[in-house]
């Protein structure tokens, strides 16, 4: 039986504890550090980045990147493969694992079940055997050469050489996908320009009309004015860039026009959009059908015949639902998209290995930048999937 | 005046009916069924065409043993038959006293006939039934199909000795086998070793019939003399042994003394005797061999199984680091638990002798630095910012990293982060290094989420009793938490066993699928391009085994749903 | 006569009236000896929101106060401070002597020496009825497992339902469950056990057995706080009752002289409210 009114002593004070515990917990980690940095010294290890500037000695396939440009400029390539695959996957795969999981709530039976058995099958399987299969199996045992060309002009043309489709664009002249043609930045950077614009344009339009819609009363026919919106931004641009519409036509044993991709980019991004759209659809089912569940309305909601308000009432909640877990699903798709050095598509980890092994490289600072790399773009894309989610509350309300 | 039953009043027939609402409600539905019907039929067809006609799949029936277990010398195949039986006979007894727990929680389910028993697994499990099936076709002896029967006996029979039989019988069992198990495996073949496993039996016998449990501090006493016995045969210098033997004394003593307050169980008996035929299991199958011995499906679940289990120390660890928490109280009670978990990898290796070019040395002193971490951090549970900062660093982090990439940093690069003296350790166990810490982060983010549906009167109602931090953590919060997320673990295990793929392509050793390049270029089928016929194989087992536990996991996540809470 | 003013801590310069209060004084106290808890001038914010303001109460051995109040006012956040469930930002907590500080052997020392029963029960579900009992007197008081059990049959007998020890908390009803939450408190043998509205989460018809236990438990001396709604026990079993609102303590006094004549408006209002609604005696 105590009696302190003063302060207890410091190693019975809950407080001291809860300090000196945690202090503990920070030095031991800085310890294992410096033990770490110890052990790499011992080892004469030291991590330079001046092979940055030296000759890469690589070449990458589908490009025209020459063998005596430096380093540094093979991985910003890589790096711009990398961006490519993932954009494209990210729209993609968001199409596409959005149909799939309405898909599985259809009345239609055909639908419902090939819907849910390609779910089923996809998620369940390891992501690599999918690069695998899409790329030795479909690509390359499927696809025919440029002889016997499938020939489906004016959506597209597809041999072993690569697949080509129509595409908008304002360099006319011939483009694959998976490697650059000269380093030509132009032609990207107006495209990226024009969905900016054009993403810019609707969100203020957007976010006027709602305004005004406040004011008056009713929506203020927002969704027309952002179309309107929309299509001046666009066709205004086209005609300042020069785009246009390009179909790939086969010309002999070569494709012209369109935009072309390789068959490791092809392979890459089919096993990639795949993979993710699976896993999107069930997001998407599990958001329709919880938000259907709370209105009571489930019956009605599922049944593709009442596509009104399933588009208008159920969708627009359930993709506010479903966002934050598809975000996450986008950070996997830029995390698996280094598996798509297994079908030698040049983006940043296969060029990694190929600096590797060509000895251009220290293998250890090289890998090291790369998971940097690696980290920033899952920061990136987890920063922006936030103020996605931010934005999407404000703007609705 | 009525129509008869089952046939509606308007003359239509139940098929037209069926078809009319599943395929042909409206015009526009109609269009969808033939448009889609026509594309699913068309890649159906494709599909069948490859797998019946075109597929040539001599190189898998001809191969199967080496997909399954790579290069494992066929004489030596009973360590591994033994293993699996005795996998199964585990799996079996947890999954037996499972359902009779929960039978006690929340009241005995609805009997049910064992026609429509067997009926219901045969609808839940029918990928897994077809997938052995298939194998066993294309097995060229009968051996597999008694394994298979084997198996599918010893788990049916543990699963209802564990329903049945009482608890102690089955706790002394698990106890006596361990032993003997450990026994077995870990002294050489003398005629010590039939007398030794002659006495233990025995032992347990007598205990059984006497005891209502055997004591945990007997099983901490044996490891420990265990432990120091070996210590002193092992090749080390005196003043090591001394060092060792001193070590092995204190931590025994240390566990003898807070040992009894222990609520012992069969869960614990399990997890302990589980963690001792682990190691010997893994030291059975690597003697003859060696890691480089391994190779095909087994490579892939052992990484699956090491990088679970590993991981879980660390990822519970993280998990409560990131939780605020209530203030503290002793560090002594965090020491002595973090130098009694981590004291049997510790003792187990140092009795192989610390050989750092030994995998398996190495796995295990991962194990040890887990398990110590785990006791010592879960010994005090605060609102400490520095601590959830360490957590959140961590577990963010890795999260952040492909998997692919760790792997091949691994491969290359591992070595530099160590001393200089060191060996660089085998590729598998670099592998299950990599596989240890990506997998801690997601666990963590796991049993986060466990700890955080705990309801907070829980902890409450364990400080109002006088509890410490400590053991609340332990015997309260852990036990719940972790129950309620075992669905998500399963799923991360999953996802997990899929991923070993990875390392294979990563780092060039024969798990399933990196297998395949060795098996295609052997004389008979190098150069016919068969790719998508092994592709297509290792895909179909593991779709078969991911979608079975899958399954089997949602079945518990509404199981473990009914109930009071 | 009554020194009320200067013992409650509320606005001074309240003309007193002429009182029939034993124990209009908070800081005085009923049953037998000195103080088992002893609150002067505690203080507990939240933020910037304070559930209570300068608090003084004393409860002496074998007392049974039992404390009412509107939702809000501050009941349990008070007793929760007493063990340490919350922490208090002002003024003194004693219990038994020993001072709750940021000592840790004093909060240790305390929550040993008092039990608390919770709303929602908060029994541990993967732990038998038998086992949530003996838990703390093993792990705590370090008590051998067969003595603990004796010790833990011998409550549920106590409470009436020895029948179900083996038991899982999931299979029992709420009073039963709360009678088990009881048990499990008394087998640290605290000296002081704290409720917080042990009923109010109850179906009516299992009200009455948890009560009688807490009856009974009164009757045997324990010293105890209750915070309830259930004025007909506390007309019964409590030697003082204790009326807060707003985070201070309005009133005090008997059973008798509360409920037949209470003092301040606050309490009459309050008083009222309850006894209008099926909360009848």
């Amino acid at each position: 039986m105590t009696t302190t009114t003063g302060r207890p002593p410091p190693w019975r004070d809950v407080r001291y504890l809860a300090w000196a515990f945690q202090l503990a917990v920070v030095g031991a980690v800085v310890v294992f550090v410096l033990w770490i940095r110890n052990n790499l010294k011992q080892r004469n290890f030291r991590i330079r980045y001046e092979y940055l500037d030296e000759r890469s000695g690589i070449p990458i396939t589908g490009s025209d990147f020459r063998q005596t440009q430096p380093v540094g400029d093979a991985i910003i390539e890589g790096l711009a493969n990398t961006a490519r695959l993932v954009v494209a996957g990210v729209v993609l795969a968001t199409v596409l694992g959005t149909l799939i999981g309405i898909f599985r709530l259809s009345q239609n039976l055909i639908l419902r079940t090939a819907a849910q058995w390609y779910v089923e099958v996809v998620r369940n399987v390891p992501l690599i055997a999918i690069f695998i299969i899409m790329y030795s199996g479909v690509a390359l045992n499927y696809l025919p050469n440029p002889r016997l060309s499938l020939d489906w002009t004016p959506i597209a043309v597809a041999n072993t050489r690569g697949v080509s489709t129509a595409w908008y664009r304002a360099d006319p002249s011939r483009y694959r996908f998976g490697g650059l043609y000269t380093f030509d930045a132009t032609a990207n950077w107006k495209f990226a320009m024009m969905v900016a614009a054009v993403i810019a344009a609707v969100m203020a339009v957007r976010w006027w009309r709602l305004r005004v819609g406040e004011r008056r009363g009713g929506t203020g026919q927002a969704g027309a004015f952002s179309v309107i919106a929309a299509l001046i931004v666009i066709v205004g641009l086209s005609v300042a860039f020069g785009f246009r519409l390009t179909t790939p036509e086969l010309d002999g044993l070569r494709t012209s026009g369109g935009i072309e991709m390789t068959i490791p980019f092809f392979a890459a991004l089919s096993a990639l959009v795949l993979y993710t759209a699976s896993h999107v659809a069930e997001i998407v089912r599990g958001s329709i059908q919880a938000v259907a569940k709370g209105q009571g309305e489930a019956a009605d909601a599922l049944a593709l015949s009442g596509s009104q308000r399933l588009r208008f009432v159920v969708l627009p909640q359930a993709m506010r639902i479903a966002l934050p877990p598809i975000g996450n699903q986008y950070l996997n798709l830029a995390k698996n998209s280094s598996l798509a050095a297994v079908v030698t598509f040049p983006e940043l980890t296969k060029i990694t290995q190929l600096l590797i092994s060509a000895s251009t490289v220290p293998p250890v600072a090289s890998l090291l930048l790369l998971l940097g790399i690696y980290l920033c773009i899952s920061l990136v894309l987890s920063i922006f999937v936030n103020l996605l989610n931010r934005r999407l509350r404000i703007v609705e309300r | 005046m009525s129509a008869p039953e089952g046939i509606p009043a308007d003359g239509t027939s139940a098929a037209l009916r069926w078809l009319r609402r599943n395929l042909f409600r409206s015009p526009v539905d109609a269009l969808i069924t033939i448009v889609s019907g026509l594309v699913v039929g068309y890649l159906l067809y494709r599909a069948l065409r490859f797998v019946f006609v075109t597929g040539r799949w001599d190189i898998v029936r001809v191969n199967l043993s080496r997909f399954m277990i790579g290069n494992y010398p066929r004489d030596e195949l009973w360590r591994i038959v033994i293993i699996v039986l005795a996998v199964a006979c585990f799996l079996g007894l947890a999954l037996g006293n499972g359902t009779k727990r929960l039978r006690l929680e929340h009241g005995p389910p609805t009997p049910v006939r064992w026609t429509r028993r067997a009926r219901d697994l045969g609808v839940r499990l029918w990928p897994l039934i077809l997938g052995a099936l298939l194998l066993l076709a294309m097995a060229e002896t009968v051996l597999p199909w008694l394994l298979v029967v084997a198996i599918v006996a010893t788990s049916a029979v543990s699963m209802l000795i564990g329903e049945r039989i009482p608890d102690r019988v089955i706790v002394w069992t698990l106890f006596g086998a361990t032993i003997v198990g450990a026994l077995l495996v870990w002294v050489p073949n003398e005629p010590v070793k039939a007398v030794l496993v002659a006495i233990v039996a025995a032992a347990t016998v007598a205990g059984g019939l006497r005891l209502a449990q055997p004591p945990a501090v007997v099983a901490w006493v044996l490891l420990g003399g265990a432990s120091g016995l070996i210590a002193l045969r092992a090749d080390l210098s005196t003043w090591m042994k001394v060092v060792v033997l001193g070590l092995v004394g204190l931590l025994t003593v240390a566990a003898v003394l807070r040992m009894h307050q222990l609520p012992v169980s069969v869960p614990f008996w399990l997890v302990l005797g589980g963690l001792v035929l682990t190691i010997s299991a893994v030291r059975l199958l690597t003697r003859p061999v060696g890691w480089d011995g391994w190779g095909g499906l087994m490579m892939n679940l052992f990484l699956a199984i090491a990088g679970i289990s590993l991981c879980f120390p660390l990822g519970v660890l993280l998990a409560l680091g990131r939780q605020a928490g209530n203030p503290t109280s002793s560090v002594t009670g965090g020491i002595i638990t973090a130098l009694v978990l981590g004291g049997i990898p510790l003792a187990v290796a140092i009795v192989r002798g610390i050989n750092f070019g030994d995998s398996l040395t190495v796995t295990l002193l991962i194990a040890a630095a887990g398990f110590a971490a785990f006791g010592f951090f879960a010994g005090q549970r605060s609102t400490l910012p520095l601590l959830r900062a360490v957590s959140v660093g961590y577990i963010e982090l890795i999260r952040g990293m492909p998997l692919y990439v760790l792997l091949l940093i691994s491969f290359a690069a591992l070595v530099f982060f160590f001393p200089e003296d060191f060996n660089t350790p085998g590729l598998v166990v670099r592998a299950i290094v990599v596989f240890t810490l990506f997998t801690a982060a997601y666990v963590a983010e796991i049993v986060r989420g466990g700890l955080q549906s705990l309801p907070k009167g829980q902890t409450e109602a364990a400080q109002a009793l006088g509890l410490s931090p400590v053991k609340t953590t332990f015997l309260i919060v852990l036990p719940q938490a972790l129950r309620n997320v075992i669905p998500a673990l399963v799923g991360q295990f999953i996802s997990l066993f899929k991923d070993t793929t990875l390392a294979g392509a990563a780092m060039g050793f024969g798990d399933m699928l990196n297998i395949g390049e060795a098996i295609r270029s052997q004389d008979a089928f190098a150069g016919a391009r068969l790719i998508p016929e092994t592709t297509t194989f290792v895909m179909l087992v593991f779709w078969v085994g991911c979608i079975t536990m899958s399954r089997e996991s949602q079945r518990l996540e509404r199981k473990l749903g009914v109930g009071t809470r | 006569m009554t020194e009320r003013n200067e013992g409650m801590g509320m606005s001074a310069g309240e003309a007193p009236a002429a009182a029939t209060a034993v124990f209009a004084d908070a800081t005085q106290m009923g049953g037998s000896g000195e103080a088992m808890i002893e609150l002067s001038g505690v203080v507990k914010r939240f933020g910037n929101f304070t559930a209570l303001h300068d608090i003084n109460l004393n409860v002496g051995r074998r007392e049974v106060v039992v404390v009412i109040g509107p939702s809000g006012s501050g009941k349990s956040t008070m007793i929760r401070c007493i063990n340490r469930l919350e922490q208090h930002d002002g003024g003194r907590i004693l219990v038994d002597g020993t001072e709750l500080t940021q000592d840790i052997r004093n909060i240790q020392e305390i929550r040993r020496e008092t039990g608390m029963v919770f709303q929602s029960f908060n029994l541990f579900p993967h732990l038998s009825v038998l086992d949530n009992v003996t838990l703390a007197p093993r792990q705590v008081r370090k008590l051998p497992k067969r003595a603990a059990e004796e010790l833990g049959m011998a409550l549920l007998t106590h409470v009436r339902i020895p029948d179900q020890a083996k038991k899982y908390p999931g299979q029992l009803s709420g009073g039963q469950q709360q009678r088990v939450a009881i048990a499990r408190a008394l087998a640290m043998k605290p000296k002081v056990m704290l409720f917080d509205e042990p009923t109010s989460a109850l179906d009516p018809e299992m009200i009455n057995e948890v009560l009688d236990t807490i009856k009974d438990l009164a009757s045997e001396g324990m010293t105890m706080i209750v915070v309830t709604h259930e004025m007909g026990f506390a007309r019964e079993v409590a030697d003082r009752v204790v009326f807060m609102a707003d985070g201070t303590i309005v009133e005090v006094g008997t059973p008798e002289h509360f409920f037949t004549d209470p003092q301040e408006d606050r309490t009459k209002l309050f008083l009222s409210q309850i006894l209008s609604s099926s909360h009848s005696a």
